[in-house]
């Protein structure tokens, strides 16, 4: 049986949506039953089971070959919950969900796994519906319900200073609902009651151009703000290196990505309208900032997590870039969701390796100068970061060049060049933090404190595995080097945005 | 087919040469070596089958690229596979970690490969990324006392040259509609072409090195281990000159005829400047390294002029340095072996103590400083000539770094092959039979090319006259 016949044979089941997310969350579920009978690494692995099968499912659904006239799209409340592009970002979603639960979050407290990974599952599903909203209040549903989820992952921890940048990131994420709230308000109310995307193109263009644009504002303040960009930044490093490191894998990889995905299909409508067209100058300007800031900031940072959290302000602006040019056309949507998922992909790697070092090392402070001499004791390990890093590097052989360059591609043909050339010497300052760790594990002798405590095998509390960081490594590099091969269509298939 | 050979054969072997690396030591050298024999083997084979074509051209494409070999490409793909096995050959003794430094050197020379045999840009500008890599690695991991700083600056430094280039490259696959990289067929409008040469050409120019942004250069040079430095040198600059040639003058000939005066120039300072430079180095691989700024200068200038005669001169200048810098860093590289000092005045009499070394030094020296009948030569004196058909008068400047590239190089071999034998090398050995083969074989190439530039001339031709007539339709 060739490939299209089996595809075709399973089309009725690929075509259900709403399956993945409800794997997911039956998922969680059936994790924290099993956690109520003690068993939590079980629980943790049933999760990570289902949401390795919610991601094999979304990414069978996004190589499904659509049928005639998008037969396949079902609407339903407003949320559409399949075809290419959201399906193909979303099996990213789940999948990096899936690697975050994979290591066993052994980072985490001992007791609270199982309630994370369930935590992790429900925001994975939360975040396919956010890429599939086709109306701004599923938007709005979904995107708190993910913050909720992130609320908790962040306090997870349980210490002190993971309590205090929790408290933090909700009062200032209530903040944002706010203006998101508000936002909405302002462009359903003055529409007249539409809040689907399609209707609300027409409605918008007839309002008062100075009231849509306060509503267009206010709602980039919310996408700012949720994706971790410049002025609304600050919650970000606190949040990612307080978080356990598992957590942080969902938080950076598939809420962000989910974040940035569900954002670019509801601006890619808004800004086709004339009076939003200055919203789209201010998303120029938040990306340029972020990308300026993040890469300044990283460079002085000590913590390998809260670098990775400065970098990921730089990364959000890679993005913004191309939000700001998707109302192009259906290819810079498709390379934003691109780069969304390649970043995510990279992200995820990196912290989850970050916690397979937490958890066999734990004299480790979290230092940059920290993980010198791990690639003697961690070789798959260390060689997994470096593959990270230089995704998010954007050096070719790994999947972040091509998400980099369709970006940047798409800005260059929206006229946005003084952009490309801020963001591509952006990536090259991001090497000066990024090579600091690469250099620190691969050419520095360890210290002779670490040595001495180094042997303690007993009283660890989890021995993280090192196969998800491998793995996800392995699909940085994989996914970098094929479309040398096969050709690039192979990537934009998997995005196309129809 | 041998063009795809040509990447996979070094990648594969680099695997092979890292798993053998976790059974002994002996194994990965080896597999290194008959690698690097290989690919040898397949350059000179790709060459045989380019000759034999029609026009003079080797095509091969997948659907995701296609690699060329050309005039343009072969002498620097010939040039590759031979350094490859002298790199191998230099770091036969190394005893850390072999199989992962011979797997980053093999994978180094799959990197430049593909730069060298990239038919479209976004292959071409992966290579030229990916060449980072391994070279990174390679200083850090096995260079010497202050290799983690020179690795971060030699990485940081030219990323940042490329990621302008890769901005260039995206305004002009944006206007040409094409990656395939040749002449545009859609004409790139004549106002953006000047900052386009630059923003293509800035990455290549810091590549070469040109001079103000020569600063990497020696650090990376000096820290880099031996086989590393003979991949920088012989190889890894040639990027640059084979860059702007290939890809940065085709698509701006408007900005790169604006823009040649200037080229000029910079290459007429950078030869002074390294000669200079290097006159005033006392660490023996700084002053090489110095060399190296000074002889691309001449490469720099013979693109400059922008005719069929400066580009066959720049080849025939990188082909020449490829051999006389890969020999003299294999040389400095074997003393220091030794001796565990790269200074120049702790040395001295090294001629008597150690006649093979020395011998191979003072005729390393002369190559270096363009004796008639030595490869040097011919390539330069093309230089200057057609210099100074491009800038007139100015071009006697020239002659200064010329005359100053005769001191340092003479005022080296003195300081270290002749005078007084230093005490604390009354027992020093002579360099070893691998080094001695591997040396003998540049010098081989190097009296070749020097005897009978015609080989190289020859083979450059039909794709310089192509490319340099393009260029005469757009100026």
């Amino acid at each position: 049986m060739s490939f299209d016949q089996i595809m075709e044979f399973l089309r009725p089941v690929l075509s259900i949506g709403w399956l993945p997310a409800a794997i997911a969350c039956a998922a969680a579920v059936a994790g924290l039953v099993a956690d109520m009978f003690a068993a939590e690494k079980t629980g943790v692995a049933i999760v990570s089971a289902g949401l390795a099968a919610a991601a094999l499912l979304s990414f069978a659904t996004a190589l499904l070959p659509m049928g005639p006239a998008g037969t396949l799209i079902a609407t339903t409340f407003g949320v559409v919950l399949t075809g290419g592009t959201f399906a193909g970002l979303a099996a990213v979603v789940y999948f990096t969900a899936f690697l975050s639960c994979g290591g066993g979050l052994s980072s985490g407290r001992a007791g609270s796994r199982a309630a994370v990974a369930a935590l992790v599952a429900i925001g994975a599903a939360a975040g396919q519906v956010l890429l599939g909203a086709a109306d701004v209040i599923i938007l709005f549903v979904s995107l708190e319900l993910l913050a909720l989820v992130a609320y908790a992952l962040v306090a997870s921890a349980g210490s002190d200073r993971a309590d205090e940048a929790a408290a933090r990131y909700f009062v200032q994420g209530s903040v944002a609902t706010g203006l998101a709230v508000l936002g909405i308000a302002v462009i359903v109310g003055l529409g007249a009651g539409t809040s689907g995307y399609v209707d609300l193109g027409t409605t918008l263009a007839a309002m008062p151009p100075g009231a849509s644009l306060l509503g267009g504002m206010l709602l980039v303040s919310a996408l700012a703000f949720k994706v971790g960009a410049f002025p609304f930044h600050s919650w970000v490093p606190d949040a990612y290196e307080t978080a356990p490191a598992g957590a942080a894998a969902f938080l950076s990889a598939s809420a962000k990505a989910a974040a940035i995905g569900g954002f670019t299909l509801l601006f890619v409508r808004l800004m086709t309208v004339q009076a939003f067209a200055s919203a789209g100058l201010a998303v120029s300007i938040i990306a340029a900032a972020s990308i300026i800031f993040g890469n300044l900031a990283a460079l002085r940072q000590t913590s390998v997590g809260r670098m990775l959290g400065y970098s990921a302000i730089a990364q959000a602006g890679y993005a913004l870039v191309g939000v700001c040019v998707s109302p192009l056309g259906g290819d810079s949507v498709s390379a934003v969701f691109l780069f969304a998922a390649t970043y995510a992909v990279g992200a995820a790697t990196a912290f989850v390796v970050l916690e397979y070092f937490a958890s066999r090392e734990p004299q480790w402070d979290g230092s940059i100068a920290g993980v010198a001499g791990f690639a003697t004791r961690h070789p798959a390990a260390s060689v997994a970061l470096t593959i990270a890093l230089l995704s998010m590097t954007g050096i070719p052989l790994t999947v972040g060049f091509w998400g980099k360059f369709f970006v940047f591609y798409g800005a260059a043909q929206g006229g946005l060049l003084w952009l490309v050339i801020i963001g591509l010497v952006g990536s090259a300052i991001s090497f000066g933090y990024y090579g600091r760790v690469v250099r620190s594990m691969f050419f520095d002798a360890p210290s002779s404190r670490d040595e001495v405590g180094a042997p303690q095998v007993g009283d660890a509390p989890a021995r993280g595995s090192v196969w998800p960081s491998v793995l996800g490594a392995a699909v940085v590099i994989i996914t970098g080097v094929a479309p040398l091969i096969w050709g690039l269509s192979l990537v934009y298939a998997l995005f196309a945005f129809r | 087919m041998t063009l795809f050979a040509l990447i996979i054969v070094p990648l594969a072997g680099a695997l092979v040469a890292w798993i053998a690396g976790r059974r002994g030591h002996v194994k990965p050298r080896l597999v290194g070596l008959l690698t690097a024999l290989a690919e040898g083997v397949l350059a000179a084979t790709a060459l045989a089958q380019m000759l034999a074509s029609s026009d003079q051209v080797l095509l091969a494409s997948t659907r995701g690229m296609q690699l060329v070999l050309d005039g343009l490409s072969a002498p620097l793909v010939l040039l590759t596979g031979l350094i490859g096995v002298v790199a191998v050959i230099a770091s036969w003794r190394i005893a850390d970690r072999p199989g992962v430094h011979h797997a980053l050197l093999l994978a180094l020379e799959a990197a430049v490969m593909t730069v060298f045999l990239a038919g479209d840009l976004i292959l071409f500008y992966v290579g030229w990324e990916a060449v980072l890599i391994p070279m990174f690695f390679l200083i850090g991991g096995w260079g010497h006392e202050n290799r983690r700083h020179a690795a971060l600056k030699f990485f940081l430094y030219t990323f940042v040259g490329s990621v302008l280039m890769l901005a260039g490259i995206i305004v002009a696959v944006m206007t040409v509609k094409s990656t395939l990289i040749g002449a545009p067929s859609i004409p790139i409008d004549p106002a953006t072409q000047p900052w386009l040469f630059w923003l293509i050409g800035i990455g290549m120019l810091v590549k070469v090195p040109v001079f103000p942004l020569h600063t990497w250069l020696p650090d990376a040079h000096v820290e880099a281990p031996t086989a590393g430095s003979i991949m920088l040198a012989g190889v890894l600059l040639k990027m640059g000159g084979y860059g702007l040639m290939r890809v940065a003058i085709p698509y701006a000939p408007d900005g790169f005829a604006a823009a040649a005066p200037v080229l000029g120039a910079l290459g007429m300072a950078g030869i002074i400047y390294g000669a200079l430079m290097a006159f005033a180095q006392t660490d023996l691989k700084r002053l090489v390294a110095y060399s190296s700024v000074a002889h691309m200068g001449f490469v720099v200038l013979g693109i400059a002029t922008g005719t069929s005669l400066g580009y066959a001169a720049a080849m025939l200048a990188m082909v020449s340095h490829g051999l006389v810098s890969a020999l003299l860093f294999l040389l400095v590289g074997s003393l220091y072996e030794r001796t565990h000092t790269r200074e120049i005045a702790r040395f001295g009499g090294l001629g008597a103590r150690t006649p093979r070394w020395g011998g191979l030094f003072v005729f390393a020296a002369l190559a270096s400083l363009g004796l008639p009948g030595l490869s040097g030569f011919p390539g330069e004196l093309l230089a200057v000539i057609a210099g100074f058909g491009a800038f007139g008068w100015w071009i006697s400047l020239v002659a200064i770094g010329a005359l100053l590239g005769a001191v340092y190089n003479l005022s080296a071999v003195r300081r270290v092959v002749h005078g007084g034998l230093a005490e604390e090398w009354s027992a020093l050995s002579d360099i070893s039979r691998g080094d001695t083969i591997a040396a003998a074989v540049l010098c081989g190439g190097i009296v070749v090319i020097g005897v009978a530039p015609d080989l190289i001339l020859r083979l450059t031709d039909p794709a310089v006259t192509l490319l340099v007539r393009a260029l005469g339709g757009g100026s």
